[in-house]
């Protein structure tokens, strides 16, 4: 299957908050009440089309335990995207977030979309307001969601937000390149970048590369 | 003391009632009744003597009458007066009576009291006796539990070996029996088996014969082989250095054998103490390790069977707890469950929680599941260093496709952190390499994570991009039953010599754990600012147990001089290693 762009996006947020149900309710369309602890991390992929192009959300779902961000923070680097989610029945879960939100931006893309996604949004012992939470989300610059992975409310366009707000900043950069380009001061055609140091995606290099097999 | 002030109260009440109730007529009504009977009197007199007397003769005759009547007023009030006193002496000797009677009712009381008192003691000191009695008898149980286990397990090696040697003397007896037929010229002693052997044809060969049907004629030299196996890795301390063992456990256990081969495996390693295990397993540990095991006890999947059920639960919950208690350092760490579930089917609970201590302290490295995990991403590395050395090409594709993580170390870890028990590698292959695993440390996992590498190298060299590599390495299929033959000839084969500078590699590896390490500390520092970093940080090892293990003393030594020795001399402290992982 051939596709114009690649994106890594993480999951983060603490233990038990739902993000591998997250992960399996978008890419597979399914929930199991009975899944196992994630450890170290797991892969998901799912191309979805934006703006007529094909955008492969490659997705990095991390363990949550405290112990792992040794070893999870690791692979932070290089992802474009990341989907920050806590449980709105466990306020705790939601004080974490500014502890991943500055692991994040320790390790990863400097211009990376964040996306706070507050799960088990069908569960009637709701803890964390909506305001609270969008006011959280608002004061660190990322945008704010509700899903539940149980019913599938909102993981789908939670996804869809990230990898469009990513496609928006990197075909922005990839029209300024182009004139860049055409005026002479770069010879060589790069790929596109968020920073001026890391590649989001070739997408030439793999659409031929994938087709070919 | 109680019913005293009962009594009393109700003594007062009772007087209150009595002096209320008794007559006590009030001086007013006697005088109105006296005035009554004398105006009476007088108005008789009045009309008799009004119509002959003089008013001064009236006026001096009623000033003599008032006069007597005040005096029989006086009399009728002094005789109520005496009654009054007469009532009040017996009501004072009433009370007195009933005074004493309180009194000696509260002397009872408090006799009574005492008498309660020294009998309730008697009783609590009974008590404690028996708790006394109990607890000794407890750990008596224990022990004789321990004692039956072992001579259960004594009883099923005999068996095992007398099966054999049934087996053994009877395929000696056919064999016999046929040169008999054959050529007349045998010893006498084995006329003599056939003779018995023929005389016990009816009754023993149906016996026999039982016997051989049950175990068939392959399991034969397997029970034989695994029999022997089994009593050698009790009576032979030397058994690493045993090739035949080592090659014969490669292969993988029987599943019969297993929770005696490990359980012999583990006898020679730790010491077992009796009363440990059931004094860490009731005792819950730090508030927050007990929400994560709560937390992951449902999301661990039973890996044999698919029975789930509470006392299964339960099980895995007291051996996680007794783990947590026990090494406060490690505490609980997501992978140890798998660890543990995966135990709790072969061996009995407290064998597993020993089993568990055995494997983090013994068999993995330091620091894989404590502090910031610096031994597990250095034996990452290692790997990922190993295969840049065995395989150049497919580790500079795999960089290729991903510049900023590296793939190969990501994927060993997430393997490492779990020891293979993972969906995406059968259960069977999983065992065997835990198998060997057990036998011989942690050098086998390396070698099988490097031995997967190369195993899907074509694949691996067709991907085009990073998340074909991950789907290709977290694949459901990724280890099966019917790979296992060519990947463990990877692993114990063909990636040998390990390399031509092996201790190049052990350096590396040092100085990636050195630097991790160093990391880990900054880390620290940084999150000693964050309360919400760090948790577990900062909790010594418990020293419930004096009895270390063996390796464990010899890594602890290791751990020292890995401390106080500049880094220049590196390569003389892995010489032990080195040793270890040259066949």
């Amino acid at each position: 299957m051939s596709y114009d762009y690649l994106f890594k996006i993480v999951l983060v947020g603490d233990c038990g908050v739902g993000k591998t149900q997250i992960r399996n309710r978008y890419t597979l369309d399914e929930f199991n009440p009975q899944s196992k602890s994630t450890i170290g991390v797991e892969f998901a992929f799912k191309t979805v089309n934006i703006d007529g192009n094909e955008v492969k959300g490659q997705i990095w779902d991390t363990s949550g335990e405290e112990r792992y961000r040794a070893i999870t923070s690791a692979y932070y680097r290089g992802s474009v995207g990341a989907v920050l989610v806590y449980d709105v029945t466990k306020p705790k879960t939601f004080e974490a977030l500014e502890n991943w939100a500055s692991q994040l931006r320790q390790y990863a893309d400097e211009n990376i979309v964040v996306c706070v996604v507050g799960n088990k949004i069908d569960l009637p012992t709701r803890e964390v307001s909506t305001a609270e939470a969008e006011r959280f989300a608002r004061g660190n610059g990322f945008f704010y969601m509700e899903t539940s992975a149980l019913d599938g409310t909102g993981v789908e366009s939670a996804f869809r937000q990230v990898m469009k707000k990513i496609f928006e900043i990197v075909d922005s950069r990839q029209q300024a390149r182009k004139k860049t380009v055409r005026a002479g001061s770069i010879g060589k055609t790069r790929s596109i970048k968020l920073t001026d140091a890391d590649d989001v995606a070739e997408p030439s290099k793999f659409s031929s590369c994938c087709k070919q097999m | 003391m109680r019913k005293a002030k009962k009594l009393t109260k109700r003594i007062k009440k009772a007087f209150e009632l009595e002096s209320s109730i008794l007559p006590v007529p009030p001086p007013r009504k006697s005088l109105s009744s006296t005035e009554l009977r004398s105006s009476q009197r007088s108005s008789h007199e009045d009309v008799s003597i009004e119509s002959d007397e003089s008013d001064s003769a009236r006026s001096s005759r009623s000033s003599t009458k008032s006069e007597t009547a005040l005096a029989l007023e006086n009399e009728n009030l002094q005789e109520q007066l005496s009654l009054m006193m007469i009532k009040l002496t017996e009501k004072d000797k009433l009370i007195h009576e009933l005074d004493a009677k309180n009194r000696s009712l509260d002397e009872q009381l408090r006799e009574g009291e005492s008498t309660m008192r020294l009998w309730i003691n008697q009783l609590k000191n009974e008590i404690l006796t028996l708790k006394d009695d109990n607890k000794k008898k407890e750990t008596a149980l224990l022990a004789y539990q321990e004692q039956n286990m072992l001579l259960n397990e004594e009883i099923l090696e005999l068996n095992g070996r007398r099966k054999c040697e049934v087996m053994q003397a009877s395929f000696h007896a056919s064999q016999n029996h046929r040169k008999y037929s054959e050529a007349s010229d045998s010893s006498l002693l084995e006329s003599f088996l056939i003779e018995d052997d023929e005389e016990q044809n009816t009754s023993v060969d149906e016996d026999s014969e039982f016997v051989l049907v049950a175990d068939q004629e392959a399991p034969d030299t397997e029970t034989c082989v695994w029999e022997e196996t089994v009593s050698g890795i009790k009576n032979n301390r030397n058994w690493p250095n045993n090739n035949n063992v080592k090659l014969l456990i490669r292969q993988g256990v029987p599943p019969r054998f297993r929770p005696r081969i490990w359980r012999a495996l583990m006898n020679d390693q730790i010491v077992l103490r009796l009363g440990l295990y059931s004094s860490l397993a009731n005792e819950p540990p730090h508030e927050d390790v007990v929400k994560q095991i709560a937390l992951d006890l449902p999301r661990t999947k039973r890996w044999l069977l698919n029975d789930y059920s509470p006392q299964f639960r339960e099980k895995l919950r007291r051996v996680l707890w007794a783990f947590a208690n026990y090494n406060k350092e490690i505490g609980y760490c997501q992978g140890l469950n798998r660890i543990a579930c995966l135990a709790l089917e072969h061996l009995y609970e407290e064998d597993a929680f020993y089993f568990l201590r055995l494997v983090t302290e013994s068999f993995l490295p330091q620091d894989y599941y404590s502090g910031n995990m610096c031994g597990i991403r250095a034996d990452g590395a290692l790997i990922s260093e190993i295969l840049r050395d065995k395989a150049p090409r497919l580790s500079e594709h795999l960089r290729s496709l991903d510049p900023h993580v590296d793939t190969v170390a990501t994927v060993a870890t997430n393997w490492l952190l779990i020891i293979f028990i993972d969906p995406s590698i059968d259960i069977t292959v999983t065992l065997k390499i835990w198998d060997a695993f057990l036998f011989e440390g942690n050098k086998v996992l390396i070698r099988w994570c490097i031995a997967i590498f190369l195993y899907h190298e074509d694949k691996l060299l067709k991907c085009c991009d990073s998340s074909q590599v991950m789907q290709t390495l977290r694949s459901n299929k990724l280890l099966e039953p019917k790979d296992f033959d060519r990947i463990q000839n990877y692993a114990y084969n063909r990636i040998n010599p390990f390399s031509k500078n092996l201790s190049f590699f052990f350096l590396i590896k040092s100085t990636i754990h050195e630097k991790t390490s160093c990391d880990a500390f900054l880390e620290q520092q940084c999150n000693s600012m964050n309360p919400l970093a760090n948790l577990s940080a900062g909790n010594k090892k418990s020293e419930l147990d004096p009895i270390k293990t063996k390796r464990q003393s010899k890594t602890s030594k290791f751990r020292y001089q890995k401390r106080h020795k500049p880094t220049s001399k590196t390569t003389v402290r892995y010489e032990d290693e080195l040793r270890k992982l040259r066949l």
